[in-house]
């Protein structure tokens, strides 16, 4: 007698939003949604958005989200024989009248999930302050805003070889600004560390796990953290941020490249056929990384850092159907 | 000396391509990029649109060229034939038991087994695999491993120790089959062992051959077979009897020690096969006796017994039946019973309340009023609705109702067939034991503050061929253990026997201390744990005189003693094995090579570092 089939669940935004400012100007100067650019206009768009959950979550306090755990809600979910020192509000009475047994009522709650975002502050993801690391911030602190507007909590923990800083969990519209600062202020540089992103999967409560990244890994690299992440319970979306040059390099000549995180280099003569044997290889990473977040039913989307950040957050993250109106 | 993997020798254009990338190198402008994970296919395009150009004399050059030879050297795997090596899969049991400690080889059986389980893993193939099965008491895999590592072996050896219990040749047999798994045609097993095992409980066929490899080379051993004391007129007095097992006669002298302290000796002659019984008066206050037989022969451990001195105590058992010898004498098996026997006709109410009976049997009837003081057992009772209890059926097969139930302990219900039992399907009387098809067999219920101990086992003994089973005695001395424990001490056993310790009403902390060892505590009393009657000790694979320390509430203590033995027997090394399956077929070998790869790689990896280091102090 199990509750009934799971569905997609949403968060909705509630409908009252604080009065936009101008359209494309960021907040006040200095403040943490200026510092990320996430400009009025932009946290307007999102009030209309919201996270889906494809899967039930289980989390700790009431929310809008269905959970595993049996809790208060009218949904009857099983049942289970009376034990001496059980709720004797919740026996079924009836149930004794017709079967001469006694029996526990059992109901499915409604809890909220967290949304951990993991970000990336590595060496790599820092190569490019206003292409890559800038916009990888503030879709972090895009989404981090949907989760709180939508009556859940989130946090935000920033990595590169270790867990470099932590905020949250956090509830509420009026804690975006200190899930902003935290970006805002996160370290960088260093190399980065999957396997530190493993040990620290079950610092966040369960729910959604977001991780901004540039995944410039080996797929198998990231197995151990998606692993450990999936294995606390939690719903995976890999954002990915590339930045322009990377998505399109114009390089060409002989070169020694070097590897920003681990120093080692590799000697290039580029050309029109370099650049295509390079564009292959994206082309297979991007694969191998597709197939790798299916295997772990993660989202992944990919986002050019080099587009306008409006774009970014209310277009890509929809058109990926990591928000939805 | 001989190539193991020719084509290797393709490695060797590794040197052509270092001269080639010599040709290649230039220098060039550096960039740094977030990455290099998609540049480096990039690098393989690289020497298609590189110009050529001169090589020069280079340390480097010369470095890397040699160590690309070594390397391609090394994947040639060059090797020597040293020896024959072991091919397919070999499981090897070394026998742990008690006799293997005998030291009528160098220095003793079981050094000797470990030796020779040694000598064989040394001669692992590289692809050849091994599991070693330790046979003692109960017989376990210690490792696994192949040729290509032994180390898990050999520590796993190094670990092996002697039991002072048995060895169960069946569980070990049942354990290598398992072992060889589905490759079993590949299979071969070596026994290392003296052949003194318990006996097979069933024949039992190897898929695949053996070789049993007898080790030990005499039976000269005189044991002591039984301790035990006895109550008479003059006092308290042990009785040891001593076995010579050889065939060369034997002087001896019997030292006794009472609670530790030496009280007697008497020196004999042992013939051949000869067995001697010996009397010992002992003195007042000796609560545990221990007899050893000077000189030491080569097997020492059965040379010397302990026993727990009986108490003036003795248990009062009332049986009520029309008769039933088996059941008489089942329930007498415990020392310090006494049995008495009444008709159901003779039997008076009153007798229910008696405070000289310990403990009620009632067989083929239930009276009007139970005892309200003293444990009770009901054997075949008639129907009694008050009890729950109906009329005869047909049961089948036996189950036990609980994998571990410590009452089932050595109790084998496969062989017992019950025609007729009593209907407790719908009895609540207590705990099920022994279920069937149709209902319980055995319940049993604890002691309560209103209420004795209590049992009933519905089988109805005359239609049923429990009784002439072995387990029917085990059966019935647990069950009296149970109902009425702690009367009288358990009776010497063999090491590693579960023991059931009795910690009694009050109980807050019991502690066993195994014979030269420290204190253990197998249980604690907590809030929500209640008193637990009978434990059940299973730490007992060393033989000797166990204390047990049962503390109680308001901090009194009770101490109890109970002994484990190593029976005398005949340690003389068995011929064979009671095994059938194809015996001595030599193990499979195959030439074993001596690889000098290792040094080869090894000479790499140094000339690698010595190319980095010249790499560095030029650039």
């Amino acid at each position: 007698m199990r509750a009934p089939a799971r569905a997609l669940h949403r968060l909705r935004a509630p409908a009252a939003v604080p009065a936009a400012p101008a359209p494309s100007q960021p907040g006040p100067p200095g403040s943490p949604a200026a510092r990320l650019g996430l400009t009025p206009d932009i946290l307007q768009g999102l009030e209309r958005l919201t996270i889906p959950s494809r899967r039930r979550v289980l989390a700790g306090t009431a929310g809008r989200r269905r959970s595993r755990r049996y809790g208060s809600s009218l949904d009857l979910a099983d049942y289970r024989a009376y034990a001496p020192g059980d709720d004797v509000r919740r026996l079924d009475w009836s149930a004794f009248a017709r079967l001469d047994r006694l029996y526990m009522r059992l109901y499915s709650g409604e809890e909220d999930a967290c949304a951990g975002i993991w970000v990336d502050t590595s060496a790599s993801v820092a190569w490019s302050p206003t292409t890559k690391e800038r916009p990888a911030r503030a879709v972090a602190g895009a989404l981090a805003y949907l989760a709180l507007a939508g009556e859940d909590r989130a946090a935000v923990v920033g990595f590169s070889d270790r867990v470099v800083a932590k905020a949250g969990p956090l509830r509420g519209k009026f804690s975006a600004p200190r899930l902003w600062a935290a970006l805002a202020d996160l370290p960088r540089g260093g190399p980065t560390s999957w396997r530190a992103l493993a040990a620290a999967a079950r610092m966040l409560p369960r729910g959604i796990s977001i991780v901004v990244s540039d995944f410039l890994a080996e797929p198998e690299e990231l197995r151990p953290a998606l692993g450990a992440l999936r294995k606390a319970g939690n719903e995976l979306v890999l954002v990915q941020v590339l930045s322009p040059e990377e998505l399109r390099p114009s390089l060409m000549g002989e070169l020694r490249l070097v590897d920003c995180e681990t120093g080692s280099s590799v000697d290039v003569t580029l050309g029109r056929h370099a650049l295509e044997t390079y564009h292959a290889a994206r082309s297979e990473h991007a694969r191998a990384l597709s197939l790798l977040a299916k295997s772990y039913q993660a989202a992944l989307v990919s986002l050019d850092g080099g587009l306008p950040l409006r774009q970014l957050v209310l277009g890509d993250l929809v058109r990926a159907r990591l928000a939805i109106s | 000396m001989q190539l193991l993997d020719p084509l290797a020798g393709l490695a060797g254009l590794s040197l052509l391509a270092i001269i080639a990338l010599y040709f290649l190198r230039a220098r060039r402008p550096t960039l740094q990029v977030p990455s290099t994970l998609w540049w480096r296919p990039v690098t393989r395009d690289r020497q298609a649109a590189a110009p050529w150009q001169r090589i020069r004399p280079s340390w480097l050059l010369l470095l890397q060229l040699l160590a690309a030879g070594l390397v391609a050297g090394a994947l040639l795997q060059p090797a020597f034939a040293s020896a024959e090596a072991l091919t397919g899969q070999t499981v090897v049991i070394v026998d742990t038991s008690a006799t293997m400690q005998a030291t009528d080889v160098h220095p003793s059986r079981f050094a000797v087994a470990v030796a020779d389980a040694r000598a064989l893993v040394d001669r692992l193939g590289p692809r050849a695999r091994m599991t070693v099965i330790a046979m003692g008491p109960s017989p376990s895999v210690v490792a696994t491993g192949d040729g290509s590592d032994r180390q898990p072996l050999l520590s796993a050896l190094a670990r092996l120790r002697p039991s002072d219990g048995p060895a169960d040749l069946q569980d070990a047999l049942q354990l290598a089959v398992a072992a060889a798994g589905p490759h079993a045609s590949g299979t071969h097993l070596v026994v290392l062992s003296d052949g003194i095992t318990e006996p097979l409980s069933q024949p039992v066929t190897l898929p695949f051959p053996y070789e049993y490899k007898r080790i030990g080379i005499s039976g000269e051993n005189a044991g002591v077979t039984a301790l035990y004391t006895v109550s008479g007129a003059a006092g308290k007095s042990a009785v040891a009897h001593v076995q010579n097992f050889g065939q060369v006669a034997d002087r001896l002298t019997a030292e006794l020690f009472a609670n530790g302290d030496l009280v007697g000796a008497r020196a004999f002659r042992l013939g051949p096969g000869a067995g001697e019984n010996l009397s010992f008066a002992l003195p007042a206050g000796t609560f545990y006796v221990r007899v050893a037989l000077v000189p030491h022969d080569v097997f020492p451990l059965d040379q010397a017994a302990v026993a727990v001195a009986s108490p003036a105590q003795k248990l009062h058992v009332l049986l009520v039946s029309p008769g039933d010898v088996f059941l008489q004498q089942a329930l007498g098996l415990r020392p310090g019973v006494v049995v008495k026997v009444e008709t159901p006709a003779a039997w008076r109410q009153s007798q229910a309340t008696e405070p000289s009976v310990d403990l009620f049997v009632f067989e083929g009837f239930v009276p009007q009023k139970l005892p309200a003081d003293a444990p009770y057992l009901l054997v075949g009772p008639p129907a009694d609705p008050a009890l729950g209890i109906g009329g005869a059926l047909s049961p089948g097969p036996l189950l036990p109702a609980s994998a571990n139930d410590p009452l089932l302990y050595d109790v084998d219900l496969a062989n017992v067939d019950v025609a007729a039992s009593a209907n407790m399907a719908s009895s609540h009387f207590g705990n099920v034991v022994i279920t069937s098809a149709s209902g319980p067999v055995l319940m049993v219920r604890p002691a309560t503050p209103s209420s004795p101990a209590a049992a009933v086992l519905g089988i109805y003994l005359h239609d049923s061929n429990l009784v002439l089973r072995s387990a029917f005695p085990v059966l019935l001395t647990h069950l009296s253990e149970y109902l009425a424990p702690g009367a009288v001490p358990a009776p010497a056993q063999a090491p590693s026997t579960p023991v059931a310790v009795d910690a009694g009403p009050g109980a807050t902390q019991v502690t066993v201390t195994p014979p030269g060892g420290r204190p253990l505590v197998i249980w604690r009393a907590t809030k929500a744990s209640a008193a637990p009657g009978s434990l059940v000790f299973t730490g007992t694979s060393r033989a000797g005189l166990y204390r047990v320390n049962v503390s109680r509430k308001g901090g009194r203590q009770s101490v109890s003693y109970f002994a484990l033995n190593v029976p005398g027997q005949s340690i003389a090394p068995a011929r064979s094995l009671q095994v059938v399956g194809t015996a001595g077929k030599a193990l499979p070998t195959s030439e074993l090579y001596k690889s000098v790869w290792p040094w080869l790689a090894a000479a790499a990896l140094a000339l690698l570092f010595v190319e980095w280091v010249v790499y560095h102090r030029a650039s």
